[in-house]
């Protein structure tokens, strides 16, 4: 999803992070420091500076134990500990028997500026901006107070004053959002959730045509094309059968749980067998081949959205085929079962098959794409039909849509 | 569509709008920053020409931040990121070379802090691995640059203090974008956990009312021939011609109905193409092979808002909304063109964060506008 947060969090999560990357500048800053002070400390053996490092430590610790404090005693706590923490820092370097100059590549800048990146935008762009003054105020008293204390001369530092300028100047645009930002925003969530109901309608819409496919038009075909003036009972049944499933609650609805844990356990029970059974009862004889209880190990929606995407194969076997012969085998691997369905009749090019592909679409190809399966047609006119129907073991957009009805004969 | 890269700017191409005003003031800053450094310390430059070039690269790389994370260039690639890095490594070095034996400072050489502050402007669009690696890289060499100048200078501190100094201001600011990325995408990452979550409880309350609705359909259509047929053939056990007949008529009547439908996609439905009453129609969608339903979710959400935005505005021509999507194998070109009788500047600007996304979730995506005609061009491959 490319849509992003929506306008009413989105500043605030953009605060935070912004006032987390400021404590990452402080905690830099002062490592640096601290770093830098024990580089000196082994540079001049005979001279005591390495207090100034241990007097950054606790507002270290404090930058790592941020988010166990409300905000506000933070930035109190850490106003505090820092400000004394970096005077005792200055104190203990001012004061040594060579006094530490800005000239000798070493700056109190790092940790004037780590207590100007105290970080109160949390609680809004006034409060950032009023603890980022209050930090710079209390670093440069601290520093300032040091230099006095040491005899060291007062000046003006231009560069704390410019990181100060530079804080205020990003604090206020750091969650800035434009007009047109705020018309898009809500359109674009809107939109994110149509598609997800479209694409809901869209899944039930094809379990309802493949169903319709199944039933009402193969029954349709089955009359017209009756050779005798009497309804054959295996064709009554299915008439009757499916014009109450059709009429009743039941008929979209998902097969229940108990019937799955059954079908996983009992390849008798797969959508599978039940396709073969009423195939047969059709008149077709069908081989069943291979590693047949790998169909147990599909989800309850599978085994019967495989099944009945068998079956209507088969139904074009006997429609279409001029064979009353098929062969169904089914291969399982560690992550997906197929099941190839083959006939030696008269085959097909998918070019001219006019709107018998509804049968091929609609059953099949739609169903078996809706597990995140593939199918693949290989039929040359004259040689016969291989379809090889693939589904994998645990499908991810499955969501009990694409089964059939589930009501197994 | 490739993988989207850990960056706000392709987890939150909208949002990351609010990141432009900073990715123009920040580079300005960095630039500013060199400028004023170099006429403080003209005393201190021992090769003019030099300095000179120093900002004129300071230049290009605060120039490549402005221009490529402007949301009409979406997204800002590593490339673009290593340029910056680049040129502004160039002018690190360049303003030392500018200042050979006879810098006094290393404090107020520009390099490190124009770098630091180019690195920081980058947060919302390049990877917080990325920022942070990249940091650490120009901040070894600067080290290594400001090494070379010790020797040069009068001191009794030892250099090591001189090569943390130089690389102090990449490593704070480096790590301060780093982690700023890194901040914005868990929040972003967070709300797309929870917003799937209710997203799913919320598919699962409308699934029962959808499927009883879907079913209502179709039992609509099957009782006004269907199933008066059925219960007929089922009352009297026998089939006559007629019967047969008429089983054919009903067969081939509901098959086109079917046809027709399977064969609609959803962005047939979102523009109000329905097939039949062209006089009313919103817009139309030529989309032969069926390539509409190839998109992902993103990619159809985002065409799904623009859509409705553009049938929205005022001044669009009714009727004039056309999508056409054509390709060759998996990869899909998609044109939509539509009428819309404004300002150039007021379209593109009412329209950009739309572009902002298409220009993420699509492969490429061009937008072209000579009044009153709109026209995106997008492509994108099969999943």
């Amino acid at each position: 999803m490319s849509i992003g947060l929506p306008a009413h969090l989105a500043p605030q999560a953009v605060r935070r992070s912004f006032v987390t990357a400021q404590h990452t500048v402080a905690f830099t800053l002062l490592t640096i420091a601290a770093l830098s002070t024990l580089v000196l400390q082994g540079a001049r053996p005979g001279d005591t500076v390495w207090p100034a490092a241990l007097a950054l430590l606790p507002s270290m610790a404090l930058l790592l134990l941020r988010n166990t404090m409300k905000t506000e005693l933070w930035c109190l706590a850490y106003l505090l500990v820092t400000g004394i923490g970096i005077h005792l820092h200055a104190l203990i370097l001012l004061s040594g028997p060579i006094a530490i100059s800005e000239g000798d590549g070493f700056s109190f800048l790092a940790v004037k500026v780590a207590l100007i990146m105290i970080g109160g935008s949390v609680m809004g762009i006034l409060a950032g901006l009023a603890w980022a003054v209050a930090g710079y105020i209390v670093a440069e008293l601290a520093i300032g107070l040091a230099q006095v204390e040491t005899g060291q001369q007062l000046h003006l530092d231009y560069a704390t004053a410019v990181a100060l300028a530079g804080t205020l100047i990003i604090i206020p645009l750091i969650a800035f959002n434009s007009r047109r930002q705020s018309r898009a925003e809500p359109r674009l969530h809107r939109a994110a959730q149509d598609e997800q109901v479209a694409e809901l309608r869209y899944r039930i819409e094809v379990k309802a045509a493949a169903l319709m496919h199944d039933t009402v038009l193969n029954h349709l075909s089955a009359i017209a094309e009756s050779a005798t003036d009497q309804l054959e009972p295996v064709l009554r049944e299915l008439v009757e059968r499916d014009v109450n499933s059709m009429m009743s609650e039941e008929w979209l609805a998902d097969p229940p749980t108990s019937a799955h844990r059954q079908a996983r356990l009992d390849w008798q029970h797969s959508g599978l067998f039940s396709a073969i059974q009423e195939s047969r009862l059709l008149g077709l004889d069908v081989d069943a081949t291979g590693d047949l209880a790998a169909v147990g190990r599909l989800e309850r929606d599978a085994s019967v959205a495989l099944g009945l995407a068998v079956k209507q194969c088969l139904v074009n076997v006997l429609k279409h085929s001029g064979t009353q012969h098929a062969e169904v085998a089914v291969y399982g691997s560690e992550d997906s079962v197929s099941v190839m369905v083959v006939d030696n009749g008269v085959g097909f090019t998918e070019a001219a098959t006019g709107v018998d592909r509804l049968g091929l679409k609609s059953s099949v190809r739609k169903r078996i794409e809706l597990l995140d399966g593939h199918v693949n047609v290989w039929s040359t006119p004259g040689r016969g039909t291989s379809i090889m129907i693939k589904v994998p073991v645990e499908p991810v957009r499955l969501n009990g849509i694409a089964a059939g009805n589930g009501v197994e004969p | 569509m490739t993988a989207l890269e850990r960056t706000r700017q392709q987890l939150d191409p909208v949002g990351a709008f609010g990141s432009r005003p900073l990715s123009i003031i920040l580079p300005c800053g960095a630039f500013l920053y060199g400028l004023a450094m170099t006429l403080r310390t003209t005393d201190q430059i021992s090769n003019g020409m030099l300095a000179f070039l120093a900002l004129v690269w300071l230049a290009t790389a605060s120039a490549t931040v402005v221009v490529a994370t402007s949301p009409t260039r979406a997204p800002f690639t590593q490339s673009s990121h290593l340029v910056t890095q680049l040129f502004a490594l160039g002018a690190a070095a360049l303003c030392v070379a500018s200042q050979w034996g006879s810098n006094v400072f290393i404090q107020d050489d520009f390099g490190p802090m124009s770098l630091g502050i180019l690195l920081l402007a980058l947060g919302p669009y390049r990877p917080a691995t990325e920022l942070a690696t990249g940091g650490v890289l120009s901040a070894i060499f600067v080290g290594f640059v400001t090494l070379l100048e010790v020797p040069q200078l009068h001191t009794t501190v030892p250099p090591v203090s001189y090569v943390l100094v130089g690389m102090t201001p990449i490593l704070a600011l480096a790590f301060a974008s780093s982690s700023y990325s890194g901040g914005l995408v868990d929040s972003l990452e967070r709300w797309r956990a929870r917003a799937i979550q209710s997203a799913t409880q919320r598919t699962n309350r409308l699934r029962a009312g959808i499927t009883r609705t879907v079913q209502r359909d179709r039992v609509m259509i099957l009782s006004q021939d269907v199933l008066p047929f059925f219960s007929s053939v089922l009352e009297h056990d026998t089939l006559s011609q007629e019967d047969r007949e008429r089983a054919r008529d009903i067969a081939d009547s509901i098959r086109s109905l079917m046809v027709a439908e399977a064969d609609r996609t959803w962005l047939e439905v979102v523009a109000g193409d329905d097939g039949v009453s062209k006089d009313q129609m919103s817009g139309s969608v030529v989309d032969k092979a069926g390539r509409a339903s190839w998109m992902m979710t993103d990619q159809r959400t985002v065409l799904r808002a623009i859509i409705v935005a553009i049938l929205e505005e005022p001044r669009f021509v009714r009727g004039s909304l056309k999508v056409t999507i054509a390709g060759t194998g998996p990869v899909c070109h998609g044109v939509l063109a539509a009428s819309v009788d404004d300002e150039d500047f007021l379209i593109r600007s009412t329209l950009a964060p739309y572009f902002a996304v298409m220009r993420i979730v699509f492969s490429t995506f061009k937008v072209d506008f000579r009044r009153p005609s709109l026209t995106l061009r997008f492509s994108y491959e099969q999943r």
